[in-house]
């Protein structure tokens, strides 16, 4: 078997567990031939769950990174939703991996909250300004963005102030290296 | 590898944490390491940043994507920005890593190991004449940790690194952490490794600590330098001329201070052996 | 004279000559800003390294002059105890439309050290604050220009280094402001000249966007004091200490931390919001006006704003237990 065929298995072992599950099961049903499966059966399967569990830990903890807000929103069920959709998708680089991840919660996270909701897309909107060929990005929140993070960011807020302000925030570069500039911009304060 | 490299001294892998305080303390960095990644298809901020430091130390770009044990080949838009990253930093030397990181369209996430075999070193050798096509300057190769025993090997560890380092031409950057971690986890002597290395291909040597989980030694990059590293670290640069070693300090970053400390105790070993003055 | 009223200017009807007064208003700037930005004479040079040892002063004179020295002194000499935010408010009649409004004063603490350790400069402010004073009051006294006297040195150091724009640049930009000015208030004072003397008074709008167009022209393309080298070599300094302002907020002792004069003098007073000097920092911007309407970077602090590159070196494998061990990156963690 050649070099390029064992490295797309131990590409799949590493990174796929259903297929890793079977292959230390029942190889015969992924499709390899026999010589291949011989080849690689010597493998201690302890050995490649643990490296195989270090790497989801690494995509995971690279995602925490990325999206703060959103992990400490969602709380204790955002490891579990990760795992969910590592399972499904491949991994990819960090900025499309986080948005990736980020609508993947918005979708299947139940995040029942307006303002939770605001917070995703404020947070995902700071991580488009990381494209090298980003100029301008423009959202429209219900609520004074800025009001909302800052109280959610307070240690003991479980619920965020809220009011509802009909607020603009735009990110822009005057020049193609320029600085990142962000403007919040709300309207007077509505009761409605 | 004939061109000969300047020697640099003692240095660290760059993280954004420390950029003031080593503006702050920049005599007790001789040079940094930085990963190359971090500015490949990145934004202005980072362009700035690399600016900021190329124009006040000398850097190594370290990658980590090339994946040069890749059988089905390199990523050829990886590789031409990488060069053009390489080319514009124009360090002495830049340094990749002796694994693979995708295959089979799956990107892999980290360094995975090779298994040691002749086809490797060929996999490794052909990729590398590949990116010497892009890039005359020197490439180092580094040794990773691994967990997973590879099947079917034709040499040990030592052997396998001598025969890449010697095929390939390269120099080594010599992680003594991660040659530690793998005699630890694998159970062998150390210091009969380094008898088998071509110690005067080696180049550049990275140090940290790691942290114990149960009976596994971790690679975390977490911890301070423990006396077994130190001890490698010195039985190296008494035997060959290190042009560069390089703390790589990623988590629990502590004060600047801290890593100061050891970045002199390094400096001492160099000293002592007449690699530093 | 039959020109002078009659060409294809004068003859455009009102919107017609809107349009292409806009136009040309619009092209006129770009020119004006493309020009002043681009014929710096430093425009080409590098700017000079981030000093081993950065000067707060000389930071704080690049950044602000006078006015920002006098700002640092001041704190300078509340952090080593010989002044402080008094608690016994003063009435500050030096802003209009504010007078009277009660301001805590910076005053003399009562057992300050010796002011014979004091620098020339230092000593002049502490001597002038030998009475409790409001903040206001710095900006408006002999202060800042007695500063600048002594700040001489660092101007002149500044300009041998290409930091500050050169005098003859100064006077091209002005000239192309002029010409700027010429063109939009001209054309437009022109074609109100003919619509006047027709009997028309339906111009309004032409003399709004005429002082609009004028107002943004003298703030975007008047000469500013930094050249293009002392601009980059500012944001450079405020680049490499930018991450200091949060490890300086959360220490545990900032009277002892010496980075944070020096953060003062980079990035201003407002470095010192949240810290144990937050009442200096409320006292010096409530004295004058702040600056930027807007912000730039991250407005929710460190939680956003991420980057796509993480701080590792070949991406830790990191996490809750266990461990990787493959390559440099630094696995696991419990």
């Amino acid at each position: 078997m050649d070099l390029a065929k064992t490295q797309q298995i131990l590409a799949q072992l590493y990174t796929n567990s259903g297929w890793r599950r079977r292959f230390f099961t029942a190889p015969n049903t992924l499709g390899l031939s026999s010589e291949e499966i011989d080849r690689l059966a010597p493998l201690s399967a302890q050995q490649v769950d643990f490296f195989a569990g270090s790497l989801q830990r690494k995509r995971f903890n690279e995602i925490c990174k990325l999206l703060p807000l959103t992990h400490r929103m969602v709380g204790k069920r955002f490891s579990a939703l990760f795992r969910e959709y590592a399972e499904t998708n491949r991994m990819k680089k960090p900025r499309e991996e986080a948005q990736a991840f980020a609508n993947y919660v918005k979708k299947h996270g139940s995040i029942e909250t307006r303002w939770s909701v605001e917070l995703l897309r404020y947070e995902t909107a700071w991580l488009e300004t990381t494209r090298p060929d980003c100029r301008f990005i423009i959202r429209g929140f219900r609520y004074d963005i800025k009001k909302l993070v800052k109280s959610f960011l307070k240690k003991d807020a479980n619920q965020p102030t809220l009011q509802k302000q009909p607020t603009l925030a735009l990110w822009f570069r005057l020049s193609r290296q320029g600085r990142l500039r962000h403007l919040v911009l709300s309207l007077p304060l509505w009761r409605g | 590898m004939t061109i000969p490299l300047p020697t640099l001294g003692v240095g660290l892998g760059f993280r954004e944490p420390f950029l003031g305080d080593l503006f702050l303390n920049r005599r007790q960095v001789d040079f940094l390491e930085i990963t190359a990644d971090h500015y490949l298809d990145a934004p202005p901020e980072k362009e700035k940043e690399l600016k900021l430091l190329a124009a006040h130390f000398t850097l190594i770009p370290h990658a980590l994507n090339l994946s040069l044990g890749s059988a089905e080949g390199l990523d050829e838009n990886y590789l031409r920005q990488l060069a053009a990253l390489i080319k514009r930093v124009n360090p002495p030397w830049w340094s990749e890593h002796i694994a693979f990181t995708r295959a089979g369209g799956v990107d892999i996430g980290h360094l995975a190991p090779l298994p040691r075999t002749h086809e490797a070193v060929e996999v490794l050798c052909r990729n590398i004449a590949a990116v010497r096509r892009h890039l005359e300057i020197p490439l180092i190769l580094e040794n990773i940790t691994y967990v997973v025993e590879m099947p079917g090997a034709e040499m040990n560890e030592a052997e396998f690194l001598a025969e890449v380092l010697q095929r390939a031409d390269c120099g080594l950057l010599l992680d003594v952490t991660n040659l530690y971690t793998n005699s630890v986890n694998h159970g062998y002597d150390p210091h009969e490794f380094l008898a088998r290395l071509p110690l005067e291909r080696v180049v550049q040597l990275h140090f940290v600590g790691g942290h114990w989980h149960h009976d596994v030694l971790i690679d975390s990059h977490s911890q301070p330098t423990p006396p077994e590293v130190w001890e490698l670290m010195n039985e190296v640069v008494a035997r060959t001329p290190v042009k560069g070693v390089i703390l790589e300090r990623d988590e629990g970053l502590p004060s600047f201070a801290e890593l100061a400390k050891e970045l002199e105790c390094a400096r001492e070993i160099l000293r002592r052996h007449g690699r530093w003055t | 004279m039959e020109w002078f009223t009659h060409n294809f200017i004068a003859d455009m009807h009102g919107p017609q000559f809107l349009v292409f007064y806009g136009s040309v208003i619009i092209v006129t700037l770009a020119a004006c800003w493309w020009a002043t930005r681009n014929y710096d004479p430093t425009s080409s040079l590098p700017p000079p390294q981030i000093p081993a040892e950065p000067d707060p002063y000389e930071i704080a004179y690049l950044r602000g002059e006078e006015n920002e020295v006098v700002r640092l002194i001041i704190f300078s000499l509340i952090q080593r105890g010989y002044l402080q935010v008094g608690t016994q408010h003063v009435r500050d009649g030096t802003r209009e439309g504010q007078a009277g409004q009660l301001v805590q004063p910076i005053e003399r603490t009562q057992n300050h050290p010796d002011p014979r350790h004091l620098s020339p400069i230092e000593l002049m402010v502490f001597d002038w604050l030998a009475t409790p004073r409001a903040a206001g009051e710095v900006f408006q006294s002999e202060l800042p220009s007695r500063i600048k006297a002594h700040c001489a040195a660092v101007e002149q150091r500044l300009a041998t280094q290409q930091l500050l724009t050169p005098p003859e640049w100064k006077q091209t930009a002005q000239l192309i402001l002029i010409a700027g000015a010429l063109i939009i208030v001209g054309l437009g004072g022109y074609k109100l000249f003919i619509a006047l003397g027709e009997g028309r008074h339906n111009v309004g709008f032409l003399i709004i966007m005429g002082l609009i167009a004028s107002f943004i022209l003298f703030k975007t393309c008047r000469p500013s004091r930094l050249s293009r080298r002392g601009q980059l070599y500012l944001e450079r300094l405020q680049q490499a200490f930018e991450k200091l302002k949060s490890q300086t907020a959360k220490a545990a002792d900032p009277t002892a931390d010496p980075m944070l004069l020096t953060l003062v003098g980079l990035f201003g007073v407002s470095v010192l919001a949240g810290t144990a000097y937050s009442s200096y920092q409320q006292t010096f911007q409530r004295a004058t006006p702040t600056s930027g309407a807007w912000g730039s970077g991250s407005s929710c602090g460190s939680s956003c704003g991420s980057s796509s590159s993480s701080g590792s070196s070949c991406g830790s494998c990191g996490g809750d237990g266990g461990g990787c061990g493959g390559g440099c990156g630094g696995c696991g963690g419990d």
